[in-house]
């Protein structure tokens, strides 16, 4: 992610491209870990 | 091969052939993707590419479907990290494959297309990103954000 911020730094459109990584990355990231919580949690019932 | 999103099915990027590629041009000290060496760098991706048949410049040429250049800049960067998307697709098989343990109790919809939106349109969006070159699938997505809202209104539409 720092390097494609910073190729838009360079791009001078680091805003939009900041604003679409930033906005990915949560939404990402939020979705992944609740993948792995939800496998977490079905891991230990198992158990 | 053109997309169709009612009949075109989503393919995994095969990336075997790039990476033998990439091995044999190492041992013949020949470009390895985008990294040229000494003197190569003043050529063309062209001149190269008919140079070196094994030359592979992948993933360009994507449509701009109005103010997204960016955008698109950023999914020609993340397709082209193998890791990346090999991870993207292996959490997606996972839940894939475990559809059971995201059962909801409630028997809500748990299709992952809509429990893991932005994870379901980003595999599709690099999996069809080989053929067909565009990134409609995620502007469709993007679309239906905030996001995208907020990002129009900056711009006049384009023509």
């Amino acid at each position: 992610m720092k390097i494609l911020t910073n190729y838009f730094d360079i791009r001078g459109e680091q805003n939009d491209a900041h604003e679409f990584l930033t906005f990915l990355f949560e939404k990402l990231n939020n979705e992944i870990l609740d993948i792995s919580n939800t496998l977490a949690e079905a891991e230990k019932l198992s158990k | 091969m053109k997309y169709d999103p009612k009949t075109t099915k989503p393919t995994k990027p095969d990336f075997s052939q790039q990476i033998k590629d990439n091995e044999e041009n190492k041992k013949k000290n020949l470009p390895i993707g985008l990294k040229c060496k000494n003197n190569e760098n003043k050529n063309s991706l062209a001149e190269l590419s008919v140079k070196n048949p094994n030359f592979q410049v992948s993933y360009k040429g994507l449509n701009n479907y109005g103010n997204m250049c960016y955008s698109n800049v950023i999914m020609q960067s993340m397709v082209s990290i193998h890791e990346f998307v090999e991870m993207l697709n292996s959490i997606y098989d996972k839940v894939e494959e475990e559809k059971s343990i995201f059962t909801n109790k409630n028997k809500e919809n748990t299709n992952i297309s809509f429990k893991y939106p932005t994870l379901y349109n980003l595999v599709n969006t690099m999996n069809f990103y080989q053929c067909n070159k565009n990134t409609c699938f995620f502007i469709l997505y993007l679309k239906q954000n905030q996001f995208y809202k907020n990002i129009s209104k900056k711009y006049k539409p384009c023509k």
